[in-house]
């Protein structure tokens, strides 16, 4: 009963929070200088031919309604024509999210694979008081930023080991190996400092759980330092790094922006670039709105999985 | 049964504990007193074999013959409780699987016969509804409850041995004589020797057969409960046993009969799922100017949620506050978590009387050196953090920020709880010399009876 509760209330606050988004999305029409009704009739421009288009649009109507009625079309999935393309955004949108998910999820497994053990393992040397000189290369890689660092990515794997043809881009709806093989140096490059950030963050976690007093309880009752190790601080120590994960995602999110430049692959971080340069609105829009929820969604999973896994989350109302 | 001779230990160049001896024989409860930093939880981890890291020691420690220092493995036949039942089990695994544990590693019983196992001891140590409490996680559980959970846990293996180190220190009084109960059923049923720890020579009196009182790493006097307790021989022990309040003072009697805080009817609730929970009703009493009033009560009755009602920070109540005062003041039992801990103690003292503008650099510094002598500091604490000073020199900086707010009217919340015995005294003194000196009225919140009827004038229950 109490989780079904607790599933709901983050439902609700998962809705209100895409809401929130959706606001933020709208108003960036209203904010950013410039009428696109003038640029829409460019030299055949006159004073009663803007205000009937602006009728025609809709434009004239107070701003909430026109809110609503860009809500209720981009829920059912129009969201309006690229000024660029002359291309239904939808169509844009569906074409360029699959490249831009799969190298997010890529670039995910490979931060959850490598980081958590590693920063186990750290974690571990740690409590044996070993050496720590690859904690201090750990912070070292974190540091570089990931353009330079996809620089020297497509150096190594396009031109020394020629694994792939750096510019050569092989779309998904043709070759989806060839599309995968090219994707991952792209996302070893935005990988790579998350995975030194998530390891020093999860060695950091179970560090912590060492000192805890079940720790020494455990050990009072005869079991081995692996054994508390495994059965006690792991869990203790992994509860947070799911939380951590969750924002991660986000950071992966922004990082694709950059690294598809870099890459030069026509994903939504690419997009929303050239979208910008070009005061394309309609497809900035929507591509906000739709990294926005990708996030939120994600991190709304993250609650639940999280409070599965801790039981002492409880639905928080009330005094302690 | 238990050997400690000639034992000593050192952690770096720091003596921690020298050249102790202490015997324990079959069935006996052997207490060590002593306030915090004399050994006596040291003394107790090196037999359980928790020495911590970098120790190093000289001596011998026999359980029946046999070297505790030199074993290789733990096989519990020492089992120990702590002080700390709130973080001692492991958030994350239920009460039951976490006494499980124990018989998995020690034992080859299969699951069955563990956990009918488990069910008798739960049982044992009173917790009744016992195949329930089984499933049940940590923080589902009250203070109690795990502390009975902690003791389960040290039982369940018939260990030869039980230490248990300050276990009721953090319990109510009344949860704490149950443990005491326990704890004495346990020994007579089970036979069990046990080395009890504890800084309060109340609760060792009914318990021990012997006392052993440390001082310094030190023993500085051992014998039968009675010859400690009625003819303590070391100045150390007399100052133990004196420290330990007693006796009732002589009522203060008001000049001005006026009210300072007048409280009627008031009732105390909480929200739970949006629901009122009533928690206490019909509170009713004045506080007068001058007095020292002590505001005792069961935990859970909200002596503190009626302090902070007074102090208009919890608004959780219906009825009558009518106060009569301008500045109010609250010292609180952590002293720790109640100061910055990156300021330092000028900067900490120095707030309040900035915060009033009306003073220049130095006035405030000059007032800041008064005060800080007449909490009985020095200026060279001037230019330490909150933790570089001891728990009762922390208090004393509280109840200076009081003074220095220009206080009127001091809630003291358990400001002495969590210090030693013969420290406890010299803050209760500094609280009364300040109520004296600057006719401040107190209202002093604690569960401990003792503590209440040496500095009170006035008795309030809720």
């Amino acid at each position: 009963m109490k989780s079904v509760l607790y599933i709901i209330r983050k439902i609700v606050s998962l809705i209100l929070t895409l809401l929130l988004v959706s606001v933020i999305a709208f108003f960036v029409y209203e904010i950013i200088p410039g009428d696109s009704v003038t640029s829409m009739l460019g030299t055949e421009y006159t004073e009663e031919r803007a205000e009937a288009l602006r009728e025609e649009l809709g434009y004239n109507k107070p701003i909430y309604e026109r809110y609503l009625i860009w809500l209720e079309n981009f829920v059912t999935g129009d969201m309006g024509e690229s000024v660029n393309y002359k291309m239904p955004v939808a169509d844009i949108i569906a074409d360029k999210l699959p490249v831009t998910l799969w190298l997010g999820l890529i670039s995910m497994l490979q931060i959850i694979i490598i980081s958590i053990p590693l920063g186990v393992w750290f974690a571990w040397r740690e409590h044996k008081g070993k050496g720590i000189f690859i904690e201090y290369f750990n912070q070292f890689v974190m540091s570089i930023p990931s353009f330079f660092l996809g620089i020297i990515i497509i150096y190594i794997f396009g031109n020394i080991l020629k694994l792939f043809t750096p510019g050569q881009y092989v779309d998904y709806k043709e070759n989806i190996v060839g599309f995968i093989l090219y994707l991952i140096p792209a996302t070893i490059t935005v990988a790579i400092s998350k995975i030194s950030m998530v390891a020093k963050f999860t060695r950091n976690s179970m560090v912590e759980q060492l000192q805890a007093d079940y720790v020494r309880t455990a050990r009072s009752k005869g079991a081995s330092e692996l054994r508390i190790f495994l059965h006690h601080i792991l869990r203790n120590g992994l509860t947070p790094v799911i939380t951590f994960l969750g924002m991660v995602v986000a950071e992966v999110m922004a990082g694709s922006i950059i690294v598809e430049q870099v890459f030069n692959i026509p994903g939504l971080g690419r997009t929303l670039v050239v979208a910008v340069g070009n005061r394309d609105l309609p497809i900035v829009q929507a591509i906000i709105v739709y990294m926005a929820a990708l996030v939120i969604i994600v991190n709304f999973f993250v609650d639940i999985v999280y409070k599965f896994i801790d039981p002492r989350i409880t639905i928080g109302m009330g005094r302690e | 049964m238990l050997n400690i001779k000639n034992f000593s230990m050192k952690i770096g160049n720091k003596q921690i504990i020298e050249n102790i001896n202490i015997d324990v024989n079959d069935g006996e409860i052997v207490a060590i007193v002593g306030e915090s930093g004399s050994g006596k939880t040291m003394t107790a981890l090196n037999v359980v074999g928790l020495t911590p890291p970098g120790t190093v020691v000289e001596g011998e420690i026999m359980l029946d013959g046999e070297s505790l220092l030199e074993r290789k493995k733990n096989d519990y036949s020492v089992s120990i409780v702590f002080q700390e039942p709130m973080t001692s089990l492991n958030p994350l695994m239920k009460a039951g699987e976490q006494i499980d544990e124990v018989l998995k590693l020690h034992t080859e019983l299969g699951r069955k016969e563990r956990y009918n196992k488990i069910i008798k001891m739960l049982k044992n140590v009173e917790l009744i509804r016992a195949k329930e409490i089984y499933n049940k996680y940590p923080h589902e559980l009250s203070g109690g409850m795990r502390q009975r959970i902690m003791i389960a846990m040290a039982m369940i293996n018939n260990p030869k041995l039980l230490i248990l180190d300050e276990p009721t220190t953090a319990l109510d009084p009344n949860v704490q004589e149950q443990i005491i109960e326990i704890i004495k059923k346990l020994n007579k049923q089970e036979k069990t020797s046990m080395i009890f720890i504890s800084h309060d020579l109340n609760i060792v009196k009914n318990i021990a057969n012997k006392i052993v009182v440390m001082n310094e790493g030190r023993i500085v006097e051992s014998g039968t409960k009675d010859e400690v307790v009625r003819t303590p021989k070391h100045e150390y022990t007399i100052k133990l046993l004196n420290a330990m309040p007693k006796g009732k003072k002589m009522r203060r009697t008001s000049n001005d009969d006026s009210p300072m805080i007048m409280i009627s009817d008031v009732d105390l609730y909480y929200y739970e799922n949006r629901k009122k929970n009533i928690y206490n009703t019909s509170i009713d009493f004045n506080v007068y100017r001058g007095e020292i009033l002590g505001l005792v009560g069961r935990s859970g009755a909200g002596k503190t949620s009626l302090a902070k009602a007074i102090l208009g920070i919890n608004k959780n109540y219906s009825g009558k506050i009518i106060k009569n005062v301008n500045r109010c003041a609250m010292v609180f039992q952590d002293p720790l978590s109640s100061l910055n801990p990156v300021r330092t103690i000028r900067w900490i003292l120095s707030e309040p009387l900035k915060v009033q503008k009306k003073y220049t650099k130095e006035e405030i510094n000059m007032e800041i050196k008064r005060i800080i002598n007449e909490v009985g500091l020095e200026e060279e604490h001037f230019d330490r953090y909150p933790s570089e000073l001891s728990g009762g020199q922390r208090q004393r900086v509280c109840i200076a920020l009081a003074l220095l707010s220009e206080a009127e009217f001091i809630v003291a919340d358990e400001p002495v709880s969590a210090l030693d015995v013969t420290v406890q005294a010299q803050i209760l003194d500094l609280l009364l010399n300040v109520q004296k000196e600057y006719g401040i009225t107190i209202m002093f919140i604690s569960h401990d009876l003792r503590v209440v009827e040496k500095i009170c004038d006035r008795i309030i229950e809720i």
